[in-house]
């Protein structure tokens, strides 16, 4: 896999320092976001983090799905989310750190900066203490 | 009256030193705390309450351990044994499929692993113990409050056996047992089946709860060392995390998460 531009509708939106230490986050490119759009198929309201998964088109315009690994449940409920914010069959656009090996896999801990079929959704709660996930 | 607006004047006088001494306490220990308030009245020694970690120790940007500004005295076999300890967090961190954190396996995080990570936990009197139930994991430890010794053959436990006593109004608790396989924090630090820990919880007004331990191990460590203090914030009614949430490690979730993300993510198939 040449690059992660090997998503047509992932764009590279900029670079953002995070600590060193970031959380589990260290197989994910974290000074990169990207934006990937697509159809939900399935969303993991589990432990030990959530997952949220995107059929997306590559540059070949063939069908990838693509895996976003969330935060956990605890944390997210934490900020208003629930198991039913998303749906199979929602657009989605997402802002995720992208896997550093190219992987269709990406990161996105609370908060979160998505849109569910065009609109924005908000994070409720800002807990006083984000545990390091 | 004379007596009364004298005594009103000594009150007031009383509450300024007290509010002081909150703030001060509380100066730089905690991130994203609300402002102090006047502490309230509170039995120093009921606990009793749901608290929430995230001040003082668990440091990010430690060089060693999250507990612990100051690289602890490893000796050349805990040098060792945190080498061969690799998780996906902290200053040796690796990508987590790579690693061998054994709650990358739905394994129990342990007593003092939990200890600092900043998820709630609920303190419980009930008699002769003392309970604390932990959101993360979903365990729960006793400290055992009638005097007992703790014992001198332990069998290995991934929460200990706990032993409390009142020392004035700090809670001094004694823990052997902890079973090895657990680490002390996020970042793998090690101890050994040697290793006895004394912690120290200090009330030190009603909304706030400060924790110091020290660890002895002479098979990791050269010397016992004593952790930097961790606070704990009271969660009243309207807190998010007043109500501890089941959270499970289950297997079968951990192995689905692990094929379909954890892996992938770092190119492992």
């Amino acid at each position: 896999m040449k690059s992660t531009l090997f998503f047509v509708f992932l764009v590279l939106i900029g670079a953002v320092s995070l600590f060193a230490h970031h959380g589990t986050g260290i197989s994910y490119d974290q000074d990169a976001w990207i934006t990937v759009k697509g159809t939900v198929t399935e969303f993991a309201w589990k432990n030990p983090h959530s997952q949220l998964y995107l059929d997306i088109k590559d540059e070949k315009g063939e069908t990838v799905n693509y895996a976003i690994e969330l935060n956990s449940p605890g944390v997210m409920t934490r900020y208003g989310w629930s198991r039913r914010t998303f749906k199979v069959g929602d657009m989605i656009e997402f802002q995720v750190h992208p896997s550093r090996v190219g992987a269709p896999v990406g990161e996105a801990l609370c908060p979160c900066k998505v849109k569910i079929n065009g609109i924005e959704l908000k994070s409720e709660e800002q807990p006083a203490q984000q545990p390091q996930q | 009256m004379h007596n009364r607006v004298a005594g009103s004047i000594a009150v007031l006088a009383l509450m300024t030193v007290f509010s002081s001494a909150a703030l001060a306490q509380r100066g730089g220990g905690t991130r994203g705390a609300a402002p102090a308030a006047p502490s309230v009245p509170h039995d120093p020694h009921d606990l009793t309450g749901v608290w929430l970690g995230g001040g003082g120790g668990g440091g990010n940007r430690n060089p060693v351990t999250q507990w612990l500004r100051q690289a602890p005295p490893l000796t050349a076999e805990g040098k060792a044994k945190m080498d061969s300890n690799k998780s996906g967090k902290g200053p040796r961190a690796v990508m987590p499929a790579l690693g061998n954190d054994p709650i990358g396996d739905a394994n129990p995080p342990g007593l003092m692993r939990t200890l600092v990570y900043n998820r709630p936990l609920q303190i419980i009197n009930a008699g002769d113990q003392i309970v604390t139930l932990f959101e993360w994991g979903h365990f729960w430890r006793s400290i055992w409050m009638d005097a007992r010794k703790v014992p001198d053959d332990p069998d290995p436990r991934w929460y200990g056996y706990s032993v409390g006593h009142w020392d004035g109004d700090t809670l001094v608790v004694d823990t052997v047992g902890l079973d090895p396989r657990g680490w002390l924090d996020e970042w793998g630090t090690p101890f050994s089946e040697e290793t006895k820990v004394e912690e120290r919880w200090h009330r030190v007004d009603r909304d706030t709860l400060e924790l110091t331990f020290t660890l002895t191990d002479p098979k990791y460590y050269s010397k016992p060392w004593t952790s930097d203090t961790r606070t704990f914030r009271l969660q009243g009614k309207n807190s998010p995390d007043h109500e501890l949430l089941e959270v499970i490690f289950a297997p079968l979730d951990e192995q689905e998460f692990n094929r379909r993300v954890r892996n992938p993510a770092a190119g492992v198939k």
